[in-house]
């Protein structure tokens, strides 16, 4: 049986190698590019996550997934802004627990072909949403902004128990035509983490470690 | 089966060694990682030449855009992106040689190999017209518009040369771009 041994990447070689499965697969899949200081979504060039999760099999990288902890996704692209979220928080009566500068945005979730549906992604995703990871040693978490097509939403999101509230459609960019679609748009969306997050995943701690069945 | 095809005038060895030369060898990823290192590289590597000649800054600019699109090509469209595309310069003193050399899958180079015919075949100013109003109309950048300005506007001598490998669906891909010296030093 092998074993998934997942880690928040904080070594120089360990963000290289998450940032290199997701360039491999990003590239592979969809044409895209990454910098860190030329990012143009017209031209196919992606910008860096701050922060990753990494998921290895021995010394293989296997999974891997980013986070935005500054210039979140939606909000340099999206269009979504800090009035957005405090309208959400005033919505629940929320707005003294959490500050909408601080933002955070889960992305650039991607598994290494040969060990696709085998619940790695979902198990990795939910990870990606606890607060071990997206909490970074700060006292108040962190407003949590996603971006992806509204089949992700469903088959990730909801599939988790975790609620992903509608913000505003995103708009198209070149970048994004493989995966989106006229029936399958992207939405940017709001999760709000004490209450939109089941607590069995927002208390998962890490590292971690998934067993996977054998083939 | 797949053959080897030929476009342009893809001559063999050279007759007499060349005076400057060198090799560099890049795993794609490292630049898929981070683009801007195309440009880097092509600006450095570009230098490095253009130290020698009478007009190092007039040469710069040609030198620079003949190696970064030929980089950016032969990264983008390389079939393993962990396998190295090697870039290679020799300077016979009349003639410039930049070349790069890596693999690609079949569809791609099939992709590569119906441009190639036309970029032949058809008028240089109307082919950037077609392929700029294509650009326009799909939002795509991979229509070989970079190949073509060099042509146009650097007068490079282009020639291809694509070599099914033994195993798989996989091609050889040589990009050579042949440049007058003493136009570059003049450009």
């Amino acid at each position: 049986m092998k074993s998934v041994e997942l880690r928040v990447a904080v070594r120089n070689g360990d963000v290289m190698r998450a940032q290199y499965l997701i360039v491999d697969m990003y590239h592979q899949n969809y044409g895209i590019l990454f910098s860190n200081d030329i990012v143009d979504l017209n031209s196919g060039i992606e910008p860096y996550p701050q922060s990753y999760l990494l998921g290895t099999v021995g010394s293989e990288v296997v999974a891997a997934c980013g986070l935005y902890t500054r210039d979140t996704y939606c909000e340099r692209y999206g269009e979504v802004t800090k009035d957005d979220l405090q309208q959400q928080l005033a919505s629940e009566g929320l707005e003294a627990r959490y500050d909408v500068r601080r933002t955070v945005e889960v992305t650039k979730l991607v598994i290494r072909s040969d060990y696709n549906g085998r619940g790695l992604g979902r198990w990795l995703f939910q990870a990606a949403h606890s607060a071990a990871f997206v909490m970074r040693g700060d006292e108040k978490p962190p407003l949590i902004l996603c971006c992806a097509t509204r089949s992700i939403f469903a088959a990730m999101h909801e599939a988790s128990g975790i609620r992903a509230r509608p913000l505003r459609k995103f708009p198209d960019y070149p970048v994004h035509e493989r995966y989106r679609s006229a029936d399958n748009p992207m939405d940017s969306r709001l999760i709000i983490p004490t209450v939109d997050i089941p607590p069995a995943i927002w208390n998962k701690p890490l590292p971690c470690a998934l067993t996977l069945e054998e083939r | 089966m797949s053959i080897s095809r030929i476009h342009g005038v893809f001559d063999g060895a050279a007759v007499e060694p060349p005076l400057s030369k060198f090799e560099v060898k890049f795993t794609p990823l490292d630049l898929i990682a981070h683009w801007k290192r195309c440009g880097m590289t092509a600006d450095f590597l570009a230098y490095f030449i253009a130290y020698a000649f009478e007009n190092p800054k007039a040469a710069l600019n040609t030198l620079s855009t003949v190696i970064n699109e030929l980089l950016e090509n032969a990264v983008k469209f390389s079939a393993n992106k962990r396998e190295p595309v090697v870039l290679s310069f020799d300077h016979f003193g009349d003639t410039i040689r930049i070349e790069t050399c890596n693999t690609c899958s079949g569809a791609i180079t099939q992709r590569f190999d119906s441009f190639l015919q036309r970029l032949g075949s058809e008028d240089i100013e109307d082919l950037f017209i077609a392929q700029i109003e294509q650009n326009a109309a799909t939002n795509r950048s991979e229509s070989g518009l970079g190949l073509i300005t060099m042509v146009k506007d650097h007068n490079s001598n282009l020639a291809v040369s694509i070599r099914p490998l033994e195993v798989g669906d996989a091609h050889e891909v040589r990009v050579r771009v042949t440049l007058n010296a003493n136009e570059v030093d003049q450009s």
